[in-house]
């Protein structure tokens, strides 16, 4: 029985102890007065308050070059009669504001708060914000927008040469323009392939255009730059550079990628999950009895197109499921054969990831293309089985 | 059996023990401790360094650069007075690729990502409001294996977001867009004005209505003219002119009477006008090229009477059109940021595990990074390569001490870390390794490969400021038979000077060695960059100079 009094007195001090703690962490209890005064709640008499009048929220710049910076001084007028704080809160990240000479703003006072923005971006609409707070109970909050257009100095456009589908014989040209909007004595003085080791595999001409032929009519000068492969780009994926050198002060030497790919007249696609450099299928981790599918295309093109026919000649491993669909003709020259290739569910657990776990496996198809009798490509995978529970 | 004195005595104590103890033991044992949960590799910095000294975690150097901010404070409240709509249509676009918040420089200073719209877009299903999703398109913004791996797990998300329509921009046409509409299910591709191969296939639908809640909502999407020009080679796809593509569908749209009409265009706010212009049918008009940022309210389109609405970019925000059957107002627009006010969901961050894992089985594949990049670079200034920051210790103490104690050292650790790690994606790699090309997104010949084969390129690395440093240390060392006149050149090769008023604020001179910061500190990845703080700051500073 000793024992519920010395209970009872543990109970007492420890809630008096964790009430102790939390009254120093929470503070005194405020009076509905003091939050109200707090929070700035407009009771009584409306004038005995800072008043926050702005001589706009948004300002349009026009117009301004790419990579420059301007900057604009909204008015703020306090025409309460209490100062008035003015807090920048945020502002979007190619802005910045500056701080006013007087904060708090003296009744009846203006002062200048300062946007600076920087355009960083494209060509194209430039919208940037900063939020305000201030202590007028009316406009607690307040948005400021300057916007625009933002030009080029200089642009290239397209920026990149791209070879669809470019076949190991085309002699395809593609074209880009380098504009220059503020200067009519635009130069390239120089256009050459990047990487030495490919010197030779493309034909690059600079041609100085009239200025009805530019992209853009808002152009004062500008060039087309034809690049034109010379037959020798090995087959899978284009990636790479020319440099361009100019008299344009902002953009004196211009690194423009060609890009595309290099495909013979059969060619697999696939989504995400083929890779031409690894030429295989990608499954990743699978469960074994989920399983899994990947639709790829049998892209034909050349004059055999149509006639070329497929059959699945070698699977590894066999279990593997490959079902080749009906040839859609999209040109005469171009057809599309859908396959679909399957892991089918319960299979064993299995890695065949093409690394030292495992050799990847493989599918070889046959075909009827008098140049192309077959065609293979990798599939990598591993096989997760279910968890096994005691 | 008696009990023992000694025990009775010690009862009334054991109990007010505890009392006392149990309730420090619940607070002790069920206070958060991720940081042991989270499994990371163990990142090893060569002996010689480790011998020098010890670096202090990058994470604690950001968090202790600048507070964590409110999100409500910095970027507003949304949804004020707002009553549950009768029908929510949310529109977004130009993603540019950016399935998360642009840039790693504190994920709290940013918006975006899907992980943060998922969780809006549960947030706001679960108040039972009636959602219907729209994307212009703009989804990636590069080409190569990895903008196409990208693209299908960004369709992937908006599958999962269930999207009703998503248009097409150019560049993600100019990947594999019909194996990845392939095997999309199910598919909301549409466009009035691109078909992939024949619209009998059916992998994408000119125009798509859809019920939610009574409403009737009929959409339809348009590439705009300079996409369409960009694309006109392209054999996959078949194409017409915007206005062409919007006189076919739209007879169709009106035929079925709906309540709302929606024209997304991946075009300028131009064009978007003058579309609605012509077609005036559309109360709703979204641009896909607007401004970086949404205006605060839909702009009214005078020539027809609809409200255009821009999207901003890299999917920092959505808009969301709140539409009410009664009442007044009857539309409502709030610009919704993607802030850090909205918690990661699950489900995209599985996405993005799937993601990284799909790197890294290609990246691991045995053929390097090539399977992601395209081939090495040719090394810059076409010597013999890199050579790694550890042998650049064995001369220049001074630089090195200030080099460990630096960010830089830590930045292969910092991907390594992230969840999930990121220390196989190049567009995360090529700013925290040494030997890449950090705008290519590309390794030069020689560059970093992996933790394994080159444990030596681990870190933002001397060389990836100074150049290659293989012949500078080959001829330093004696490895390599130089004169005199050879050595100085290979020493000066890779000397930098910082210029009086150096840096990239306004006013200041943009220097070649700020030119060569702002090849990682670029807008996405560090916005609030400035070159003289970052150089001669109290903690951590770049700052160094002189021969050693």
């Amino acid at each position: 029985m000793r024992a519920l009094p010395i209970v009872v007195v543990s109970l007492l001090i420890g809630s008096s102890v964790g009430a102790w703690s939390a009254y120093q962490s929470v503070g005194s209890q405020r009076s509905a007065e003091e939050i109200s005064a707090l929070r700035g709640d407009t009771t009584g008499d409306e004038s005995d308050y800072p008043k926050f009048e702005i001589d706009a929220v948004q300002y349009d710049f026009g117009s301004m070059q790419r990579g420059t910076s301007r900057k604009h001084s909204f008015k703020v007028t306090n025409k309460g009669t209490k100062p008035l704080t003015v807090q920048v809160v945020s502002t979007t990240c190619k802005c910045t504001a500056g701080d006013m000479a007087k904060n708090p703003i003296p009744p009846g006072e203006t002062e200048d708060l300062t946007l600076t923005w920087v355009a960083k971006v494209n060509a194209g609409t430039f919208r940037q914000t900063a939020t305000l707070e201030t202590n007028d109970p009316r406009a607690r909050r307040v948005e400021l927008t300057v916007e625009g257009m933002v030009n080029n100095v200089s642009t290239v456009e397209p920026n990149q040469w791209f070879f669809d589908k470019l076949r190991a014989e085309d002699q395809r040209t593609e074209s880009l323009y380098v504009m220059s909007f503020e200067d009519e004595d635009l130069e390239i003085e120089s256009a050459n392939i990047e990487n030495p080791e490919d010197e030779g595999k493309y034909n690059i001409e600079v041609v100085e255009v009239p200025h009805d032929e530019l992209p853009d009519a808002k152009a004062k000068a500008g060039y087309r730059v034809d690049v034109t492969p010379l037959g020798k780009l090995p087959l899978g994926p284009i990636h790479d550079w020319v440099m361009l050198h100019t008299n344009i002060k902002e953009a004196e030497e211009l690194r423009v990628p060609i890009m595309g790919t290099v495909v013979g007249d059969i060619e697999l696609r696939g989504p995400a999950a083929y890779n031409d450099v690894t030429g295989s299928v990608h499954f990743g981790d699978v469960q074994s009895e989920e399983g899994a599918e990947v639709k790829l295309f049998l892209n034909v093109g050349g004059e055999h197109a149509a006639d070329t026919k497929f059959e699945v000649a070698e699977l590894d491993p066999e279990y593997l499921e490959v079902e080749l669909g009906e040839p859609r003709k999209l040109r005469d020259d171009l057809y599309h054969v859908p396959l679909t290739l399957r892991l089918p569910p319960g299979l064993p657990p299995a890695i065949r990831n093409g690394t030292g776990q495992g050799e990847g496996g493989s599918v070889v198809l046959k075909t009827n293309h008098p140049t192309s009798p077959e065609i293979s490509f990798g599939v990598r995978f591993v096989i997760k089985g279910a968890a096994v529970t005691k | 059996m008696t009990k023992h004195p000694a025990i009775r005595r010690s009862r009334p104590f054991l109990v007010v023990l505890l009392l006392f103890a149990a309730p420090m033991w619940a607070a002790f044992a069920f206070t958060d401790n991720a940081a042991s949960e989270t499994p990371h590799e163990t990142i090893r910095v060569g002996p010689k360094f480790e011998a020098r000294f010890v670096a202090k975690p990058v994470v604690e150097l950001a968090a202790g650069h600048k507070p964590k901010p409110d999100p409500i404070e910095a970027n507003g409240p949304i949804f004020v007075d707002w009553p549950k709509p009768d029908l929510a249509m949310v529109f977004t676009g130009e993603q540019m690729g950016f399935l998360e918040p642009c840039g790693c420089a504190g994920l709290e200073n940013q918006k975006g990502g899907f992980k943060r719209r998922m969780t809006m877009m549960k947030q706001l299903r679960d108040q039972g409001w009636p959602i219907v999703a729209m994307d212009t398109g703009g989804l990636v913004r590069r080409y190569g294996p990895q903008a196409q791996i990208k693209l299908g797990r960004i369709l992937e998300g908006l599958v999962e977001m269930d999207y009703s329509a998503v248009g097409f921009g150019e560049k993600e046409l100019k990947l594999d867009m019909l194996s990845e509409a392939a095997n999309l299910s199910p598919n909301p591709l549409v466009s009035a004005n691109v078909v992939l191969v024949d619209p009998e296939f059916g992998f994408t639908r000119p125009y798509r209505v859809v019920e939610k809640n009574g409403f009737k909502v009929g959409m339809t999407a348009v590439l705009g003219k300079q996409g369409i020009a960009s694309v006109a080679s392209m054999t996959d796809l078949v194409t017409v002119s915007p206005e062409e593509g919007i006189q076919q569908v739209l007879p169709k749209l009106l035929a079925e009477n709906c309540d709302e009409m929606v024209l997304l265009v991946y075009g300028e706010v131009s064009e978007a006008k003058a579309l609605s212009a012509k077609f005036p049918q559309f109360r709703w008009v979204v641009a896909g090229k607007g401004g970086d940022e949404p205006p605060k309210q839909a702009t009214p389109i005078p020539e027809s009477g609809a409200n255009l609405i821009e999207i901003g970019h890299k999917g920092m925000y959505a808009v969301v059109i709140g539409i009410y059957k009664q009442g007044q107002p009857r539309y409502r627009y709030q610009k919704v940021p993607m802030d850090h006010r909205f918690e990661d969901a699950p489900e995209m961050q599985q996405l993005m595990v799937r993601y990284q894992n799909q790197l890294k089985t290609l990246v691991t594949s045995g053929k390097g990074w090539e399977p992601l990049t395209g081939k090495p670079l040719a090394t810059p200034g076409g010597g013999s390569g890199f050579v790694g920051s550890e042998v650049c210790a064995d001369c220049h103490t001074d630089a090195c001490d200030v080099f460990m104690k630096s960010p830089h050292a830590h930045a292969t650790e910092t991907l390594v870390q992230l969840d999930p790690p990121r220390h196989f994606d190049p567009e995360c790699v090529s700013c925290h390794v040494t030997g890449w090309n950090p705008q290519g997104f590309a390794p030069y010949v020689t560059g970093y490969e992996s933790l394994e084969k080159t444990p030596h390129l681990k870190m933002q690395g001397c060389e990836n400021c100074h150049g290659p440093a293989k012949d500078h240390y080959d001829a330093e060392m004696g490895n390599i038979d130089a004169t005199d006149t050879e050595i100085e050149n290979f020493r000066a090769a890779l000397r930098m000077k910082v210029v009086e008023n150096e840096g990239n604020m306004e006013g200041q001179v943009l220097g070649d060695v700020v030119k060569n910061c702002l090849e990682c500190h670029d807008l996405d990845n560090s916005p609030d960059f400035d070159f003289q703080d970052y150089w001669d700051r109290d903690e951590n500073p770049v700052k160094h100079e002189g021969k050693y």
